[in-house]
């Protein structure tokens, strides 16, 4: 079921108005986890119980670590919970790309191997599999750490993990953020409604209005890279960054507004990535829930940025590799990746200059240009279907023969006009117009914006990020 | 969305839900009735401005049209001789609603198959005649098109669509599209029942009349076109078909369908080949008889001034899109005063009977363009 649905239309002022009725929280949350397991059905019953399980077996370890006292025990639990949550992502997730690129490396190396087995390759992926299981583990970590203890109620926790706003797309939930939502019964303010509600009109409107117009350019040039020039691969790329942000800004925010309705805080997972200028306000703005996991429970325990500048790049690079691969299994995803890696790692050693430049519009412009561009090669990684097609695509880019659009497309407008509004975004950022908005501002445009949405939304597409 | 304080919540919530229902309903309603009045003057299904993308979408929006329950009263069936000579809109007035269910280069046998099969029972039959009828190459043509289109069925309408037609799927109009819109210089309610019909005439069908603007070169006007193997065909599947178009009007004339045979009108080269190459002009004179439908030659109905005016036609078998409105305009003229199917008469082959234009209803507002 997907938020721009209209199973979703049914089904959520269904759930909503079931929510308020009941007048026992506890009642309220077993409606809810009762929903969310619905809502994951939907797509894949058999799937649900895989989702439990995982869930089960995560409360049992974070109960275990309650108890236990000695520190290899307590190892051993937190290494049970990574070892069961990663087991499920590497069987379901990446066990063709694992078993693929062994065969390679074997034949490579003039070892004979025998060939896959079928049901490898018929493996489905369970969706938000990779959400469900960073909550898992980011759960079990903190309680071993010690910021939060381990949740008595199974019930909260099973919600915790299953919350449908957030189940398949994110944002990645942290427990010490969520669960204690959960233990007092949620009210909302009317402004809180307000909220919610303009947060999902905006959601729609980025994901149906603004993404699902957007794609077939980048559909377009992607499909057909041999057949394009240095413009249209431009231009193709373009229409993917702001395609893949829209799409993803768009299913947060409807996440949120959902979650919002419902009396729940999620944290916000996007702010205007494409206005930052450098690669570490970048991450700091874009996909900020995984950021954040990245850097709290891998980056950090790592060494992070304490052992020197070697290491500190060379973490940045693991960290960013596997934040790629999580996105996928193709090494696509890994590339994408290390650039990111490379980008930030380029930026740290370039700091004592990059301090030295006085900060003004026109370099922060000049920053925030040259980091949307870096960042559109780096996509170029990510939605291309080969290693090697994204290499010829970016050395057509990069090796400019002509700029001239040959076709013409009804998506080209809606580049155009994204690269008009990153422009004035840029332009306002800091100056606090969001808050000198009057009231009738915020209703007028979330009108505008549900009117576009209602009659130019772009031919339906699921969210980019169910597939991660 | 500023923080508020829970002091000035309530104010900021009214004045924000009051705008957000105001300027709603300030863009939605002029919107939804802009595309309630283009769906008023064309139809509430947008796909009767299709492109064309096959030579058959108009089976697809036929088919579409009647699982809406939309009934023609008239259909109009043949070859593209009748897809790019007969204009419902001009017949309209005479005949009520009116299909143009032509298929390229097909017999009529084949459609009028299908039509029985699907139980379609319009008040009057327009069977566009030509020598392609009796060939069983044009029956397979005709029978292939016909499989590969009449699996289509009409999509199921969403409550919410009814509600709001300007958020059906057809009615979508992104930003490209209006820029479009804005560079052809198209007429807006035109482009709101759909986003083809103001672009190149020549790529879309209206009603499954497709109107073409090219005038044919003089050499061709003057000499006709390639005839192919026609003859060859048409002389080994006369017989056999000729009985069964016969057999095939005479059975919706029994259930109370007015059909009417109907000769394109062609330029006089291609006339000349085919009287000459075929036995089509007396053939199609018995099957009327033998049916008892009405048979009414275009190049009678015509004149010749039209037939020796060669901006008439698009090439050396099709009117172009002038030609098509001066043809139906007398074909309508001479449907409204031909007998209905209740009348004894009916009118001797090949003398159609002419009524004067000022008795017609006058004609409906051109299709957009």
């Amino acid at each position: 079921m997907w938020f721009n649905s209209f199973a979703f239309l049914g089904f959520f002022p269904a759930v909503l108005v079931a929510y308020y009725a009941i007048p026992g929280w506890r009642a309220r949350k077993l409606l809810l986890l009762a929903a969310s397991y619905f809502f994951y059905a939907c797509w894949n019953p058999p799937f649900v119980l895989l989702l439990i399980g995982s869930s089960l077996w995560d409360f049992v370890v974070g109960r275990g670590l309650a108890v236990a006292r000695e520190p290899r025990r307590r190892k051993l639990l937190v290494a049970a919970s990574c070892i069961s949550n990663f087991g499920i992502l590497v069987v379901f997730k990446y066990s063709t790309l694992l078993l693929t690129t062994w065969q390679q490396l074997c034949r490579a190396a003039g070892f004979a191997w025998p060939s896959i087995p079928a049901f490898v390759s018929h493996v489905v992926l369970p969706v938000g599999i990779s959400f469900y299981t960073f909550h898992g583990v980011s759960y079990v970590i903190d309680v071993y750490r010690g910021r939060i203890e381990a949740e008595r109620s199974l019930l909260d926790f099973m919600l915790f993990v299953a919350f449908f706003p957030q189940l398949v797309a994110g944002p990645i939930l942290r427990a010490w953020y969520f669960v204690p939502q959960l233990h007092t019964k949620r009210e909302n303010l009317p402004i809180d409604w307000l909220r919610g509600g303009y947060l999902i009109v905006l959601g729609l409107f980025q994901k149906m209005a603004l993404a699902d117009n957007l794609a077939p350019l980048a559909n377009l040039v992607y499909d057909n890279p041999g057949r394009c020039n240095t413009g249209e691969l431009w231009l193709g790329t373009y229409a993917f960054a702001f395609q893949i942000y829209f799409d993803f800004a768009g299913y947060s925010n409807i996440a949120i507004g959902c979650a919002r309705l419902l009396g729940f805080e999620i944290p916000e997972n996007f702010r205007m990535p494409y206005i930052a200028a450098g690669f570490r306000e970048f991450w700091r703005r874009w996909h900020i829930s995984l950021s954040s996991w990245l850097r709290d429970y891998l980056y950090i325990p790592l060494g992070g940025n304490r052992g020197g500048t070697l290491a500190t790049i060379v973490n940045l690079l693991i960290v960013m590799a596997l934040g790629g691969l999580w996105h996928g299994a193709n090494w696509t995803f890994v590339v994408w990746g290390l650039l990111h890696g490379a980008y930030l790692a380029a930026e740290h050693l370039l700091q004592p200059l990059l301090r030295r430049i006085p900060q003004s519009i026109v370099t922060r412009a000049i920053g925030a240009v040259l980091t949307f561009h870096l960042t559109c090669i780096a996509w170029v990684f990510f939605r291309a279907q080969t290693i090697g097609a994204a290499k010829s695509m970016i050395s057509e880019m990069l090796l400019p023969t002509t700029l001239h659009i040959n076709f013409t497309t009804a998506a080209t407008p809606y580049v155009v006009a994204s690269m008009i509004a990153l422009l004035i975004a840029l332009m306002l950022k800091g100056r606090g117009v969001a808050a000198r908005v009057p009231a009738w501002g915020w209703g007028a445009m979330a009108a505008v914006m549900l009117f576009v949405t209602i009659v130019s939304w772009g031919d339906p597409n699921a969210f980019i990020y169910f597939r991660f | 969305m500023p923080s508020s304080t829970s002091a000035s919540d309530r104010a900021f919530v009214r004045s924000a839900l009051a705008a957000f229902a105001g300027t709603l309903v300030l863009l939605l309603v002029p919107y939804e009735s802009l595309v309630r009045a283009a769906e008023r003057r064309w139809g509430v299904r947008p796909a009767r401005i299709a492109p064309r993308q096959s030579g058959t979408p108009n089976v697809d929006i036929f088919l579409e049209d009647l699982a809406m329950g939309i009934n023609y009263r008239a259909v109009a069936i043949g070859t593209s001789r009748v897809e790019n000579a007969i204009r419902p809109d001009v017949l309209e007035p005479v005949v009520g609603r009116t299909y143009n269910l032509a298929i390229v280069a097909s017999s009529s046998i084949a459609t009028l198959d299908f039509l029985d099969s699907i139980h379609a029972r319009p008040e009057r039959l327009i069977v566009g005649v030509s020598p392609m009828d009796l060939t069983p190459l044009g029956v397979r043509r005709g029978q292939k098109a016909i499989a590969r289109r009449a699996g289509v069925t009409a999509s199921s309408t969403h409550w919410f669509y009814a509600l709001l037609h300007s958020a059906h799927p057809d009615r979508r109009r992104g930003l490209g599209k209006w820029l479009q819109f804005r560079h052809d210089r198209g007429e807006l309610l035109a482009f709101l029942n759909n986003e083809n019909a103001t672009g190149k005439p020549d790529a879309h069908q209206w009603y499954g009349y497709a109107p073409v603007s090219r005038v044919i070169d003089p050499e061709m006007f003057a000499n006709g076109g390639e005839w192919g193997n026609i003859p060859g065909e048409y002389a080994g599947g006369r017989e056999e078909l000729s009985a069964r178009l016969i057999d095939l009007v005479r059975r919706f004339r029994a259930r109370g369908t007015d059909v009417v045979l109907v000769r394109i009108p062609t330029t006089a080269a291609t006339r000349r080949s085919e009287d000459a190459d075929t036995t089509f002009a007396a053939d199609i004179v018995r099957i009327a008889s033998e049916s008892g439908a009405p048979y009414v030659d275009g190049q009678t109905l015509l004149g010749a001034s039209f037939l020796a005016t060669r901006a008439n036609f698009a090439d050396s078998e099709h009117l172009n899109d002038g030609g098509a409105e001066q043809f139906s305009r007398a074909l309508a003229r001479w449907l409204s005063g031909a007998p209905s199917r209740t009348s004894a008469a009916a009118p001797s082959p090949g003398t159609p009977r002419l009524v004067r234009a000022s008795s017609l209803p006058p004609p409906p507002a051109s299709l957009p363009r």
